[in-house]
């Protein structure tokens, strides 16, 4: 552990022997060598030297892992890592420069900050889901699972995008995995003329992101639930349960929290919709011509899409929801509807009576980097490894949705073999009370779950099971 | 509304506890004097080796607890008038209080076994039951004050102990009068099994051995357990484990029917019509063949609670003792059971066993079926999780064991991607039935 720290303190250094002069590439491989033999030795002080099996020993009594000075300290670091990264990049520079050789070996151009972002996120999915793959190596699952991770992290989150740079530089940077709205920016102008312009191959990505949206993500959830993407494919995901592991008993799984979790992550989708659409929309209008599809049908079509969900779930699933989520779906469903139908009747250039510009690059600051970096990762050793999934993804919410509505996947519990010991509901990551539910001998589907499984894994009876065999169309 | 008084806020009392209140029909009281809130017993390992904070042990959130409606009180009772309906405790300012109940429910649980061991009540010595007991064992397993500990007896609690002091790096060692781990309750084959599991964790056994006394160097300490063979085994602390007996306590001058523990019949009502018991402290007045009269274990507890809440609300629902099962985790060798499969020792001819196990693996399966008409009794299951419902069906339509060998896939519940062991199983299971 202290080799990693030393390690850190070695990539800081780097930043500032620049202007000493040295050689920043040789601090930079120093200092990446420094925090891998750091990790893997604690991977093996802590884990490989006992035997396999459930090593929880001591997480509540440690001060990085329950909220000590430690937990602060490093809280406060990451912070001001992201910090630097997203508002004081010009600081970052002797790092960054460090990073020149690499970058221009994959894509030919000089490291940027988010280059150096991108190698560090990826070494640190990678070093972490070593140490996770052998903290949990006497399970198949939680190995394959990694395992999954770490590769979609490594090859389409960085070499990929990377590569593709360099064989087309008019192509818009594209995580093949990410899908709207998690990369919300998907459908901006930029974007979509960038894909345009790339041609073919550009235009096959555009396709291939609606049809990931539309298609793909849900056949997939309704036959593995959500988990699919969140614990298996998504970066987010991968870094929560790799470097985030050590944290995943700090989620609140109070029922103050999870009702908190609705109205966030419900309202963050609303939002990223509208102003997605209302982008769309002012770029169509000002381009009428440019483009096949015309400002108005697009809208109308939206429109319809909206009344076509918002009626499905309301029919079809009412006996599930709770009073205040009817009413909810309702007025959200009637708000949208009703403010494009002002649209069309008052012909102002802003659909939902918004700058959608605004709203937008709003959405980009305070979600896409403050919610999703500082508090979503920063705040890790504090609020836990999921709060970013949990309470701002809009991937996650529209993924929970379709979860708890059509899918396969569920955790059933083993009758009446819970002991309520609540080792479930504390590790689980997304604040769930899993232990709620496996008392009463119920199965548990919950739109949040990510299907990590590691209740399963700790609970000391076998009362849990991740299933894709449940009835989608029954709730217990 | 009736008003109901519950003694004891284990899992027994806190089920029924909130099962009544969830009707109006009732006013629930609830006296404990060990914890404000309900926790799981089960938990106090974890607890202990720092896995779970003592909230997280508590099954139910504490707001649940505020919008039940049942009335918590802290406090122990300790004098109890049947003729006129009331009973006295005393609560935590030393106070005491007179209340008159229509129903009173005993849930008292259980206290620790001791045998007459000179020396029992030295520092350092303790059994695992109670969170009194918790503290007393953190405060003597202390790493500056405690290297060397050893535990009594070979059971559930005991392995949990033995596993908890390790986990602080105290050397262990286990005292046992079996020849093999809980071979009191395994077929020595399964005993063996978890006794090398057990061993292969770091943890000293001492089979066919019991204590005859405890020593101390200063007359308060602990320093050493007397073993019966003469010699001394040094140690600072001493874990008890040798069982529990239920708690009647205040019981001895109440004029209720006790035996072991308080009687009841099927209905789980008492001597007295307005009283029952339920849980660990209760002793069935008529059990089942093949059943105890007192069964100690978190589920029955939990079922007597549902079907004494059932039997309030609805009206005469009698306690059934079902199929029995019953789970338990050994370091990391994880063991269900289902149905009935009998100790070596107790063991007639006419209940056969079959006992598989991988080579070199902590993992192993124990069928026991009848002789004479291969119907099947009972499944020991280790490192492998089997489905219970799928178990009770096969129980309930007295299948016979060729059946459950040859469906044993449809029990299948580990998780997703582990190694089957199905087809080794079977193919052993054949090639021994030929």
């Amino acid at each position: 552990m202290y080799t990693g720290l030393i390690g850190i303190a070695a990539l800081i250094s780097a930043g500032i022997s620049n202007t000493l002069g040295t050689t920043p590439q040789l601090m930079a491989s120093i200092a990446l060598t420094l925090v891998a033999v750091g990790v893997l030795g604690y991977t093996y002080s802590s884990y490989a030297a006992s035997g396999p099996g459930i090593k929880n020993n001591g997480v509540m009594f440690r001060s990085l892992t329950q909220r000590g000075v430690w937990a602060y300290a490093s809280a406060v670091g990451l912070t001001a890592f992201y910090i630097l990264l997203y508002f004081f990049d010009s600081q970052l520079e002797g790092i960054i420069r460090g990073f020149d050789p690499l970058s221009k070996m994959l894509s030919g151009n000089p490291a940027s900050q988010w280059f150096v972002y991108g190698v560090l996120y990826t070494l640190a999915i990678l070093l972490f889901g070593i140490k996770f793959i052998v903290k949990y190596r006497h399970s198949r699952y939680q190995i394959i699972r990694t395992i999954s991770v770490m590769f979609f992290q490594l090859v389409f989150a960085f070499l990929l995008p990377e590569l593709m740079a360099r064989l087309n530089g008019d192509l818009p940077y594209y995580d093949l995995k990410n899908m709207w709205p998690l990369n919300y920016y998907l459908f901006d102008q930029y974007a979509v003329d960038g894909f345009i312009s790339a041609k073919q191959l550009g235009i096959g990505l555009l396709l291939f992101g609606i049809a990931s949206i539309f298609i793909i993500s849900p056949i997939l959830t309704y036959k593995f639930g959500k988990r699919w993407y969140c614990s298996w494919v998504c970066g987010c995901g991968g870094l929560a349960e790799t470097a985030g592991d050590a944290f995943r008993h700090l989620s609140d799984n109070s029922v103050r929290a999870w009702k908190l979790e609705r109205w966030m992550i419900h309202s963050i989708l609303v939002l990223i919709t509208l102003s997605t659409v209302g982008v769309v929309h002012s770029y169509l209008r000002e381009g009428e011509g440019d483009y096949w599809l015309s400002a108005d049908l697009f809208l109308g079509l939206f429109s319809l899409v909206v009344i076509l969900i918002v009626s499905l779930i309301y029919f079809k699933r009412k006996e599930w929801l709770a009073k205040d989520a009817k009413r909810s779906i309702l007025i959200i469903g009637a708000l949208i509807v009703g403010l494009s139908g002002i649209h069309f009747l008052s012909d102002s250039y802003h659909v939902f009576l918004i700058p959608t510009y605004t709203l937008r690059s709003a959405y980009g600051f305070f979600i896409g980097s403050i919610f999703s970096g500082v508090i979503g990762t920063g705040f890790y050793p504090l609020l836990g490894n999921r709060v970013w999934c949990r309470f701002g993804c809009p991937m996650a919410a529209i993924l929970g949705i379709q979860q708890k509505l059509f899918s396969k996947f569920q955790i059933s519990t083993n009758s009446g073999q819970c002991i309520s010991c609540g080792n479930c509901s504390a590790y689980c990551e997304m604040g769930i009370d899993v232990r709620a539910y496996a008392q009463k001998q119920e199965p548990i589907k919950r739109a949040s779950c990510v299907g990590c499984g590691i209740c399963s894994e700790v609970c000391p009876r076998g009362v849990l099971r991740l299933e894709n065999t449940a009835n989608p169309n029954q709730l217990s | 509304m009736k008003e109901v008084f519950i003694i004891g806020n284990g899992v027994a009392g806190s089920t029924l506890a909130l099962n009544l209140s969830a009707t109006d029909s009732f006013r629930v009281h609830l006296i404990s004097d060990e914890s404000d809130f309900f926790y799981s017993r089960t938990a106090l390992m974890y607890l202990y080796m720092g896995h779970l904070t003592a909230q997280q042990t508590e099954p139910y959130e504490r707001n649940h607890w505020e919008k039940s409606g049942v009335n918590r009180i802290r406090g122990r009772v300790f004098a109890l008038d049947r003729n006129a309906k009331t009973l006295t405790y005393r609560d935590v300012e030393g106070n005491t209080h007179q209340k008159t109940y229509d129903i009173l429910v005993l849930a008292m649980g259980s206290l620790p076994r001791f045998l007459d061991w000179p020396n029992s009540t030295l520092k350092g010595v303790s059994g695992l039951y109670h969170l009194k007991d918790l503290e007393a064992i953190e405060a003597y397993t202390e790493p500056t004050k405690c290297k060397e500990a050893v535990i009594i007896g070979g059971g559930l609690i005991g392995v949990e102990l033995a596993e908890m002091v390790h986990s602080r790096g105290i050397h262990t060692t286990m005292v046992i009068r079996e020849p093999y781990f809980w071979s009191s309750v395994l077929p020595d084959s399964d005993a063996q099994l978890v006794q090398k599991h057990i061993e292969a964790q770091g943890i000293h056994i001492l089979t066919e051995t019991e204590v005859s006394r405890f020593s101390s160097e200063d007359g308060q300490q602990l320093s050493g357990v007397q073993l019966n063979s003469g010699k001394e085994l040094s140690a600072q602390f001493a874990g008890v484990c040798i069982g529990v007996t239920p708690n009647t306590g205040f019981l001895s001058e109440s004029g209720l029917t006790l035996n072991e523990g308080v009687v009841v019949d099927e209905y789980l009502q008492t001597s007295d019509p307005s009283i029952y018991a339920i849980g660990d402290c209760a002793e069935l007045k008529h059990p089942s063949t093949e059943r105890r009269a007192v069964e100690a274990v978190w589920y029955v507890a939990r079922q007597m609670a549902e079907t004494l809440s059932k039997h309030l609300i609805e009206g005469r629902a009698a306690y059934e003792q079902k199929h029995w099962f019953n789970s338990a985790k050994f370091f990391d060798l994880e063991y269900q059971t289902y149905g009935q499969v009998s100790t070596s020792s107790k063991r007639k001819n006419s209940e056969q066993h079959f006992h598989w196990h991988p080579k070199n693996q902590s993992k192993g399966i124990t069928l026991s079926y009848r002789a004479h008409d291969r119907q099947f009794l009972g499944v020991n299951t280790f490192g492998i999780r089997l489905k219970q419902s799928v178990f009770e069906q096969w129980l309930n339509a007295s299948e016979s064991v060729d059946t459950v060998v040859a469906q044993l896939d449809r029990a299948h519940f580990d998780p997703e991607f582990s190694k089957m062991y199905y087809n080794d199983f079977r193919y052993a299971f054949l090639s021994n039935n030929g």
